[in-house]
């Protein structure tokens, strides 16, 4: 999903995309009833000189590298945004500062306090905070409650958008509201308000067309009160912190998958996990050939980690394609198979989850013929360890059934930071629950 | 009055025979200039050889030197022996042969046609070798390209891949055959190509079959033989670079395999310097694995428990 700070150099481009699809447009059905603009209005007096935007300053330049949105949630000064708002600042401390600019155009310097990356909030604090501040709410409200985001899209100017709140997005690992409004970059990590002015969500991420997604303000009351119980910055290292967090992340994830029960699929002959927890989606395709046939059936998650501009984790999906000769013969056969097997990595899957090469090591393979059940299977298992996180890393697999020579099941996996020893119990569970008879 | 002709041979064959016509009955040869023949040779005496015309042949005598004279074998110091026309005299590191101008020369289809111990095994040079080293490379394309089939089978499509496999093969040895004739007419003025085709083709149907084993070898056993890919790989290319190097050029044994080494030694240099470049991004930003699947003529190894496969992982 987008995210929605704006980013220098993308910032033309994204509004140019914006304009052909055809949003620039006078939208007609803006006109809203006077009650609610009136009420948009008193918001935006009321809170107009707690919000601000945040921008990460470039030290060579002295100009934005990229801005967000903040808002101010306690009296001391601390503001709430969203840590990918700030993250260049968290990794490279020395070549990028956080700024704060007011409504009235004053600009306030500020530091990273705290952060948590996997529910992409960020705390900071001003240096010369004012009082005014915006109270947390709750988020548990009715659908069809109005919400109001403030935030500034495009660099453009400070705004004011009201949508819809749509309750908790189902089928995710991690809560997210769903808000029929739309966002855009450059809104991130603004407040959203509900119509009696107390903070509800944080803005995060869009999908486009009005819909965008909050995160809950239960998730920033919760690390301010973390926050309380931490020693200062200058006491540990944010990679530490990142890597525990991560940590904790994966730990809940396969927690997750382990405590539910694995809903099976069928493919072809054979049995095999299917939706193995409520956050996965699973979608099957299959294909009748002159001499064979296939089908496919990919199961994958939403969830996402965003660590660094060109650096997310968390993810995982899982693919199998069955294949089944009608008239190959079996070299033939095999040779079809091996091509599968072999080109899956490279079609099916992006490496580009760690963008900067330095972040990440090498590959490391272990390939072999391995025995499961009844089966045969070669299998190629291939890692490579993050390089600030050392305790994860990110792992594809892929297989292929070898005893019969007219049908084959092909199975390939990824997943994005794991720690080795999660990797082996969820693969044996994986491998123990693909059943095929014959 | 004869006229004598002297052949002097560079130690190395690398300059083209030198040919030294003298009138008289007898005839001096050494590195110094009063001698009728004059050979520029360090390990040669002033005055070297005195060489006279008998009725059973040349009449050689060694004038005493310090390194002596070679004749068939025996070193001679001082003495006198006796050599027939054509023979080859060692003096110092320049081989001497003394001609009449009444002897017939050697056939000029002998000298193209090159002497026997250059040449490659009479049975490869059989009328129906080379078509036959052919038809088995195209048997092998045709196969490959009959089991990469996965789409209705159609012959005419199978035989154009086939060919096109196959004229792609046969290009590159009709390359590097005319490689290793070009260097065989500037070296030794005899450009022996279709020789060095039958080594060409020959070689790619031999190293086809080695990486066919080798990649059986390595899913039955289960493990990467890599030292055994480089091994494999360097013998042939060594054994088939020795062949064409004695085709088509006049260097010693010793010379060739110091060549060959070289060569090899270059290759691997540069894949490890190319290694060390790029296997960083490479092995960095893509997996690499064994990807092979061979089908059944053999059983499959038993493999792996998985729980054992697994442990080895998070080693």
């Amino acid at each position: 999903m987008p995210k929605l700070n704006v980013r220098i150099g993308l910032t033309a481009a994204a509004i140019g995309m914006v304009c052909a699809l055809g949003w620039c447009r006078p939208v007609l059905a803006a006109a809203t009833a006077p009650p609610e603009s009136s009420q948009a209005e008193r918001l935006f007096q009321r809170y107009k000189q707690s919000v601000y935007q945040v921008r990460v300053i470039d030290a060579a330049t002295q100009e934005k590298k990229s801005v967000g949105f903040g808002f101010q949630f306690t009296p001391a000064g601390e503001l709430a945004t969203n840590f990918h708002v700030v993250s260049a600042a968290v990794h490279k401390p020395a070549r990028y500062r956080v700024e704060c600019l007011r409504e009235d155009g004053t600009r306030e310097s500020a530091s990273i306090v705290y952060f948590n990356v996997v529910h992409d909030l960020a705390i900071i604090r001003l240096e010369q905070p004012q009082s005014e501040y915006i109270p947390l709410g709750n988020s548990e409200l009715s659908k069809g409650a109005m919400l109001y985001c403030i935030g500034n899209p495009h660099d453009l100017g400070t705004a004011i958008v009201s949508g819809t709140f749509n309750g908790i997005v189902e089928k995710t690992l991690y809560r997210r509201i769903l808000f029929s409004g739309s966002l855009n970059p450059g809104m991130s990590g603004g407040p959203a308000l509900d119509s009696h002015g107390r903070v509800v969500g944080i803005n995060v991420s869009t999908a486009g067309n009005e819909i965008s997604f909050l995160v809950p303000v239960e998730r920033l009351a919760e690390i301010y009160a973390e926050l309380q119980t931490q020693p200062e910055h200058a006491q540990r290292s944010w990679d530490k912190l990142i890597e525990q967090q991560l940590v904790d992340n994966q730990n809940y994830f396969f927690q997750m998958i382990s405590s539910a029960e694995w809903k099976h699929a069928t493919i072809g002959d054979a049995t095999v996990p299917g939706e193995i927890s409520s956050f996965f989606k699973c979608w099957g395709d299959s294909q009748e050939e002159i001499l064979y046939r296939w089908s496919v059936l990919r199961c994958d998650t939403d969830e996402s980690v965003s660590v660094a501009d060109d650096f997310y984790t968390g993810t995982m999906l899982y693919q199998y394609v069955w294949m089944e000769s009608t008239g190959l013969n079996p070299m033939q056969f095999y040779s079809l198979v091996r091509r599968t097997f072999s080109s899956g990595f490279d079609d099916d899957f992006a490496f580009d989850n760690i963008g900067n090469r330095d972040d990440a090591q090498r590959f490391a393979t272990r390939s072999g013929i391995v025995r499961s059940g009844n089966q045969k299977w070669k299998m190629a298992v291939s890692t490579r360890g993050y390089v600030k996180y050392a305790a994860l890393c990110d792992a594809f697999i892929a297989m292929a059934s070898l005893d019969n020579p007219r049908k084959a099941l092909i199975v390939k996996m990824q997943l994005l930071g794991v720690q080795k020893k999660r990797l082996q119990e969820f693969l044996r569970k994986f491998m123990e629950q693909i059943q095929w008879p014959g | 009055m004869a006229r004598i002709i002297i052949e002097l041979r560079h130690p190395a064959h690398l300059l083209p025979p030198q040919y030294v016509a003298v009138e008289g009955e007898s005839i001096t040869v050494g590195r110094g200039y009063d001698n009728a023949v004059i050979v520029p040779d360090a390990y040669v005496s002033a005055r070297h050889l005195c060489i006279t015309l008998r009725e059973t042949g040349w009449e050689v005598q060694d004038v005493g030197t310090e390194n002596g004279t070679l004749f068939r074998g025996v070193c001679f110091r001082g003495q006198v022996f006796t050599a027939a026309s054509g023979e080859e005299i060692l003096i110092g590191r320049t081989t001497v042969k003394i001609h009449l101008s009444a002897d017939s020369v050697c056939p000029a289809r002998r000298l193209a046609g090159g002497s026997a111990e250059r040449d490659i095994p009479a049975p490869l040079c059989r009328p129906l070798v080379l078509p036959g080293l052919s038809a088995i490379a195209g048997l092998g394309m045709l196969n490959r390209a009959f089991y990469g089939v996965s789409e209705k089978l159609v012959w005419s499509k199978v035989f154009s891949q086939a060919v096109g496999l196959f004229v792609n093969y046969l290009l590159a040895a009709l390359i590097a055959a005319g490689f290793w004739a070009l260097i065989g007419r500037l070296a030794v003025h005899r450009a022996c190509f279709r020789r060095h085709y039958t080594i060409a083709v020959l070689s790619g149907v031999l190293y086809a079959g080695v990486v066919l084993a080798l990649d059986y070898a390595e899913f039955l056993l289960d493990s990467s033989l890599t030292i055994a890919w480089v091994v494999a790989t360097a013998a042939m290319v060594a054994c088939f670079l020795y062949w064409h190097l004695s085709l088509s050029t006049p260097l010693s044994d010793k010379r060739k395999w110091m060549l060959i080494i070289g060569a090899l030694c270059v290759v691997l240099l540069s894949a490890a310097t190319a290694y060390v470049t790029f296997s960083d991004d490479l092995l960095k930003m893509r997996p690499y694995y064994d990807n092979s699947v061979y089908p059944p003529f053999f059983p499959f190894p038993s493999g792996k428990p998985l729980n054992l496969f697994l442990a080895e992982i998070t080693r």
